[in-house]
């Protein structure tokens, strides 16, 4: 793999000190640290002032997995609520919530119920659901689209605005084949192609979906396989921001005006790309568990181009 | 082709693989599959002709093959993960 996929975030138009700059406006009370090409934040303890209007932040939550007892982490349900605080802990407060999947882990019973529940704790007004394949493949989505379904013909494919940012949620966990990939299919790509038909260009773009509409990893299916098709609709704008889950991992990968953001789950970390016989669950030593656990933050200030992305992991 | 090898109608499932990829068995041969990741894995017949649920760590599902044939499945969480059953 190429270190483009694990590299720094690239500010568009703006050299590092503007770009921390900008982040410090944003977010003011937060100490901003940069490790290992990931952005942390921790509190100051300070109030936050008053974000100007039409700035904004929301957070991003990913796989939390819950019915997960396996070795890596039998306690998925207590890192939740570790996540949900640092969700009410970050400033300035998130205006509203996405899960990018796997609510589930294999579609569980009761827990869909549970991280509904859990995620009435969360400060953070409405959550925006996506689905990851362990909430949809036992019964091909019924029950998921049941709770969360949104969008045309209950698809759970959906957009939305908010104050000024386009929102697009994506689905591309469903209709898997033998020996394929995931897709977002024609029928949910020509719905795409209407959706941001009337959006002015320099309107800011949010995309978020389970698996990476990038080809992080196709060997062991992290990649979307008409993915291209898809952001192809979107080249036209100047600042696309596209958020997904299902790695388990930060990750980052600038193509033009796209911004791709792979993030932590709050459940397990899995190994790096090829660094192991298959992906799934890592065990890593308990005093290491929390640091590759987390939640993030994405704040959008009004009037610059691309949005901040802020990892706050558990430890 | 060679004749099938007496085969241990087991099939396990580690790293995202199902091993052996190609098991065959003789008619009426009940195949067991065996779970050994911590991701919950499915097998599933292409051609819909069985279906387990998901496989949590350790979990195993069986099915009796009565008719010869080639039954090809794959896993509905991690679809690149596919193999087949030869019944002769």
């Amino acid at each position: 793999m190429s270190d483009e996929n694990t590299g720094q975030i690239v500010p568009d138009g703006m050299d590092r000190r503007g770009f921390l700059h900008c982040l410090a406006w944003a977010g003011t009370g937060v100490l901003w640290t940069v490790s290992g090409g990931v952005l942390s934040s921790a509190r100051l303890g300070e109030a936050a002032e008053t974000p100007t209007a039409g700035s904004f932040s929301f957070a991003q939550i990913s796989d939390t997995h819950i019915g997960f007892k396996g070795a890596a982490n039998p306690e998925a349900m207590a890192t939740l609520g570790e996540s949900i605080a640092r969700i009410n802990a970050l400033t300035p407060a998130p205006e509203f919530l996405i899960h990018t999947g796997d609510i589930s882990h294999a579609q569980k019973p009761g827990a869909f119920d549970a991280v509904t529940e859990a995620l009435k704790g969360a400060k953070a007004g409405k959550v925006f659901y996506t689905p990851g394949e362990n909430d949809v493949f036992e019964d091909g989505g019924k029950e998921y689209l049941g709770r969360y379904g949104v969008g045309p013909s209950h698809t759970g494919w959906q957009s939305f605005d908010y104050k000024g940012v386009h929102f697009i949620g994506l689905v591309n966990v469903l209709n898997y084949k033998a020996g394929g990939l995931g897709s977002l299919g024609t029928e949910q790509i020509e719905w795409l192609e209407k959706d941001v038909a009337g959006l002015s260009s320099s309107t800011p773009i949010v995309v978020f979906a389970h698996v990476p509409l990038w080809a992080v990893y196709p060997k062991w299916g992290w990649t979307t396989a008409d993915a291209g098709q898809g952001l192809g609709y979107l080249k036209r704008f100047g600042s696309v921001t596209v958020l997904n889950g299902h790695i388990h991992q930060v990750m980052q990968k600038v193509e033009g005006n796209i911004t791709f953001h792979s993030a932590l789950s709050t459940a397990f970390p899995q190994p790096k790309p090829g660094m192991a016989e298959g992906p799934g669950p890592l065990k890593v030593p308990a005093d290491q568990l929390r640091g590759m656990l987390g939640v993030r933050q994405v704040n959008y200030v009004q009037g610059q181009g691309r949005l901040a992305v802020v990892e706050s992991p558990l430890a | 082709m060679a004749a099938p090898a007496p085969a241990k109608p087991l099939v396990e499932i580690k790293h995202h693989k199902y091993v052996p990829d190609t098991l065959t068995v003789p008619v009426g041969t009940k195949v067991t599959w065996i779970n050994r990741d911590d991701d919950v894995h499915t097998v599933i017949s292409t051609a819909e002709k069985f279906r387990s649920r998901g496989m949590d760590t350790d979990e195993q599902f069986s099915q009796t093959f009565t008719t010869p044939g080639t039954y090809e499945y794959f896993c509905t969480l991690h679809p690149l993960m596919k193999a087949k059953v030869i019944v002769k």
